[in-house]
C-alpha cells in the first residue's frame, strides 16, 4: 500500500468493503503507529496482536468469499481497560484487579463491534477504578495528551482519548460516570458521546458507581461517533438498568442540521469558575449556531454535590473488601477518597438519591422549553501532568475535584451529551457539552455535526492532523 | 463539626468497618470527609431528603417536569 491508510472509521470500512485495502493492511498500519509512538503516549496497557490479526483475517476472508461485511469492516479500535476482553485480566486501572483471572468472555459492546467487523487492538490506560479526571495512574504511568505530551489527557478514560487523538485508532470505547468521556474528549480535541443512562448495556464491564455509570465512544468525527454508536445499541437484560428500548439508529439523522431546534446556552453555575478560554469556546459555538437564548439551570451546584456523594459512597462500598485487605496497593490519589467515602453517614447518600428525582424534574421542565442546552465541558484546557491546583479568578482550587464541575450535574440525571471540541489553530482545544432530553442522542449529534461543519475544530478528520 | 470530631469519626467508623488507615493517610481522608460534608450540606439544604422519593435506579424521562422552587 503506497497511500497512507484512511483515518476515519467510515472511510476504512468503505475501503475494506471495496477491496481497495485489506483489513490486515489497515491493522498492520495501525500497529506500526502504536509501536512507533505509544511508548511516548502511554495509551495502551495491553495490545492484542494475535487476536487482532485473527479478526482482520476473518474480515478479509469474508470479503473474498463474497459474504456481506459489517458496517465497521476492518476498523481498528481499542477499549478502556475496564471492559472485559476474553483472555485478559480486567485491570480497571488497578494493580489489584490486574491479578484477577483472565476474563472468559468479551464485554457485550466488544462482541457487538466484532460482529460489525471491527478489529480489537487492545486495552487502554485509565485512572484507577475510574475515580479520576486526570488520566494519571500511579501503577501504569499517565496517558499523555498527544497534542502536548507534557499535559494531561483527562480521565478517567485517558487512554481511550489518547489512542484516538494520537491516530492509533479512529474510534475507542470509554466510560463516563461523572465526566470520564467528556473531560478527556475536551482535553484531547475529540468528539465523545455519553448516551442516556440505560441506553447502552454495561454487561461485562468493571463497575464504578452503579447509579451513574455510562459507556460510550470517542471519535475524531461526528459521523464516526454515530456509526459506532448505532452498532452499540440494543437492550440486554444482563444489565438491570439497561432500558427495554429498541435500537434507534441515528447515523442518517446527523446531517439534518440544527435548524428548528430550540437551543440555549447555560449561564449562572456554568459560567462561574471557568477560565476565559473555556467560555470563549462556548460563546463561539453559540454564535455559529445563532443562539441567543440563555438558561440558568437551577440547583446545578446541588446536583453536582449529590453526584459527588453518590459516587463517593457507592464506589467505596464496591471496593470495601479491597480497602480492608490491600489498601497500600491502591493508587494513593484514589485510596484516600475511597476510604473517606466508606466512612460517610448513610443519610448523606440517601439525601443525594432523593434529590436526584427532584433535579430530574428540574431538567424535564427546561427541556419543555428547549431541545438543546450548550455548556462548557471543563473549566480549563488540558493542565500539565502532575499539576494539583488550578488558578481560577485569582484563587487556587483543587484540580482533581474541579475538572468535573460542569459534567457532573448532567450525568447525575442521565441526560445524553455530545462532547464537541472547539479549537483554534495552534492552541489547545476546549470542549463543550451539547445536552439534550433523555433518549435524544440524535439531537445531540445533529448539533455536534453542525458545529463540526462550521469548522470549530481546527483539525482535519481525514488526516487526524 | 471540629477537626477533632472528624478524627473521632474516622477512628470509630474505620474500626466499625474493619479498615486500617495508616497515620500518613489520615489527613487526606479527613480532608475528603470535610469536602463531602460540604456537599452534604448543599444537598440537605434542598429539603429533598424529607420530601422526595429516592431513585437509585434511574429511568430517564420517567419523572415529569417540576419547578425548582
Amino acid at each position: 500500500m503506497t497511500a497512507p491508510p484512511p483515518a476515519t472509521a467510515r472511510n476504512i470500512a468503505r475501503t475494506v468493503s471495496r477491496g481497495d485495502a485489506s483489513a490486515e493492511e489497515i491493522l498492520r498500519a495501525a500497529l506500526a503507529r502504536i509501536d512507533a509512538r505509544d511508548g511516548e503516549i502511554g495509551a495502551f496497557t495491553d495490545i492484542t496482536r494475535e487476536r487482532a490479526l485473527s479478526e482482520a483475517k476473518a474480515v478479509d476472508g469474508a470479503r473474498t468469499a463474497g459474504r456481506p461485511l459489517g458496517p465497521l469492516a476492518g476498523v481498528p479500535y481499542a477499549v478502556k481497560n475496564l471492559y472485559a476482553i476474553a483472555g485478559l485480566s480486567t485491570r480497571a486501572g488497578s494493580k489489584i484487579s490486574a491479578a484477577d483471572p483472565p476474563a472468559e468472555h468479551d464485554a457485550l459492546l466488544i462482541a457487538r463491534l466484532r460482529a460489525a467487523g471491527a478489529v480489537l487492538l487492545g486495552a487502554l490506560n485509565m485512572g484507577e477504578y475510574a475515580y479520576d479526571f486526570t488520566g494519571e495512574n500511579a501503577h501504569y504511568g499517565p496517558s499523555r495528551n498527544p497534542l502536548d505530551t507534557a499535559r494531561m489527557t483527562g480521565g478517567s478514560s485517558g487512554g481511550s482519548a489518547a489512542a484516538v487523538a494520537a491516530g492509533f485508532v479512529p474510534v475507542a470505547l470509554g466510560s463516563d460516570t461523572n465526566g470520564s468521556i467528556r473531560v478527556p474528549a475536551a482535553f484531547c480535541g475529540l468528539y465523545g458521546l455519553k448516551p442516556t443512562y440505560g441506553r447502552l448495556p454495561r454487561t461485562g464491564t468493571f463497575p464504578f458507581c452503579d447509579s451513574l455509570d455510562h459507556l460510550g465512544p470517542f471519535a475524531r468525527s461526528v459521523a464516526d461517533l454515530a456509526l459506532v454508536y448505532d452498532v452499540l445499541q440494543g437492550h440486554d437484560a444482563s444489565d438491570p438498568v439497561c432500558a427495554r428500548r429498541a435500537a434507534e439508529p441515528i447515523a442518517a439523522e446527523i446531517s439534518k442540521g440544527s435548524d428548528g431546534l430550540r437551543i440555549a446556552v447555560a449561564t449562572g453555575y456554568f459560567r462561574a469558575d471557568a477560565e476565559p478560554g473555556a467560555l470563549a469556546a462556548l460563546d463561539r459555538a453559540a454564535a455559529v449556531l445563532g443562539v441567543s437564548d440563555e438558561v440558568d439551570i437551577p440547583r446545578a451546584a446541588e446536583a453536582r454535590a449529590a453526584a459527588f456523594l453518590i459516587t463517593n459512597a457507592e464506589g467505596s462500598a464496591l471496593h470495601l473488601e479491597r480497602l480492608r485487605r490491600r489498601p497500600a496497593d491502591f493508587d494513593p490519589d484514589t485510596r484516600d477518597r475511597f476510604i473517606a467515602g466508606a466512612l460517610l453517614p448513610a443519610s448523606w447518600y440517601v439525601a443525594a438519591q432523593r434529590f436526584r428525582r427532584v433535579f430530574e424534574g428540574v431538567m424535564a421542565e427546561l427541556f419543555q422549553r428547549f431541545d438543546v442546552i450548550l455548556a462548557p465541558a471543563t473549566p480549563t484546557s488540558a493542565p500539565l501532568l502532575g499539576q494539583k491546583t488550578l488558578s481560577i479568578d485569582g484563587k487556587d482550587v483543587p484540580l482533581r475535584a474541579h475538572m468535573g464541575i460542569y459534567t457532573q450535574p448532567i450525568s447525575f440525571v442521565g441526560l445524553p451529551v455530545a462532547a464537541v471540541p472547539v479549537r483554534e489553530a495552534g492552541a489547545l482545544p476546549h470542549g463543550i457539552q451539547v445536552i439534550a432530553a433523555p433518549w435524544r442522542e440524535d439531537v445531540c449529534l445533529r448539533v455536534a455535526a453542525a458545529l463540526e461543519a462550521a469548522g470549530l475544530n481546527a483539525i482535519d478528520p481525514a488526516t487526524g492532523a | 463539626m471540629s477537626a477533632d470530631d472528624t478524627t473521632a469519626l474516622i477512628e470509630a467508623s474505620a474500626a466499625n468497618l474493619g479498615l486500617t488507615i495508616a497515620p500518613e493517610w489520615k489527613p487526606n481522608v479527613a480532608m475528603f470527609i470535610e469536602v463531602a460534608r460540604g456537599m452534604a450540606r448543599l444537598v440537605e439544604g434542598t429539603g429533598a431528603a424529607a420530601s422526595a422519593e429516592a431513585e437509585p435506579v434511574l429511568t430517564p424521562g420517567a419523572t415529569s417536569a417540576c419547578s425548582a422552587e
